[in-house]
């Protein structure tokens, strides 16, 4: 199985791997690799999940803090809260949805670090409940105007320090996804093999 | 068990994780809580520049921001779309 896995990095291949390690024949969809990262137990491979938290910062990068280093893997990121920083105070935001009935954005992305092959991402836009006069900061409509506080399409254009962390960078680096006065809880999930 | 650590990039701490997985250059809960009530307490800055709080000493460093850049947005959108559709996903599901 590891020859297949170095051998072809396609998604379909990378797929197909892990559904012979749940027991499949075919190739799944993104969806059912999302479920498969929940399901994966050994065969040397290893889950890692945690979160991490950024407020009132300016970013466009994005740390999991899961050494990948030679490996494939399989990650998943997804926004578990989010809110403004108001006077030195997190205000969580709350009541609302994206269009997609998502509560924030999910990334999915599957590859080698030693590759820089990206097979997959699902990218969710994200929109906070609150507009840009709220946020307490000068800075944080300096990117997008008045077009409210806004996480931008996370997108993956590289994957940098092929010996730590896998990192994700948004599509565009003046996209900052993260901005003063803003608050994100991210969950992440990644299973190495 | 938790473990913490800074989100370093670049110098700059950025956020801070936790995770019952170990961790490298772990720190402790107390110092994460700190390094938390740091970033809700950044400075303002003056138009056009922020804050980012130093790695390695832990303080605060006025950087001039970079000039935003005019994103066709709506090609993104499509892009997406067009990614979702080539791997069977229906937009929207």
């Amino acid at each position: 199985m590891a020859d297949y896995l170095i051998q072809d990095t396609t998604l379909d291949a990378i797929a197909n791997a892990i559904n012979a390690k749940t027991g499949g024949s075919s190739a799944m969809t993104p969806a059912q690799m999302v479920t498969a990262i929940g399901t994966i137990s050994g065969g040397g491979a290893q889950t890692y999940s945690g979160d991490i938290i950024y407020q009132n910062q300016i970013i466009d990068e994005m740390t999991i803090p899961v050494d990948v280093t030679n490996k494939l893997f399989i990650a998943r990121v997804t926004c578990v809260e989010s809110g403004v920083v108001d006077n030195g105070v997190v205000v969580p935001d709350v009541g609302y949805v994206t269009p997609h009935g998502d509560r924030g954005n999910v990334v999915i992305l599957a590859g080698r670090i030693f590759s820089q092959e990206l097979c997959y991402t699902q990218r969710y836009r994200y929109t906070a409940s609150v507009p840009d006069e709220t946020v307490g900061d000068s800075n944080a409509s300096y990117y997008y105007g008045n077009d409210g506080a806004r996480l931008s399409y996370v997108n993956i254009t590289d994957i940098t320090n092929y010996t730590t962390n896998i990192k994700i960078k948004t599509q565009n680096a003046s996209r900052k996804w993260c901005r003063p006065g803003l608050y994100f809880k991210f969950h992440y999930e990644v299973v190495t093999f | 068990m938790l473990y913490y650590c800074k989100i370093i990039n670049n110098g700059y701490v950025e956020g801070i994780a936790s995770s019952e997985n170990t961790l490298a250059n772990a720190i402790s809960e107390s110092d994460a809580n700190r390094i938390s009530n740091t970033f809700l307490e950044k400075p303002l800055a003056p138009d056009g520049y922020t804050y980012k709080l130093r790695s390695d000493n832990m303080e605060w460093k006025l950087v001039e921001l970079p000039e935003p850049e005019q994103i066709d947005e709506n090609a993104e959108i499509s892009d997406y779309e067009n990614a979702l559709s080539d791997l069977g996903v229906r937009f929207g599901d």
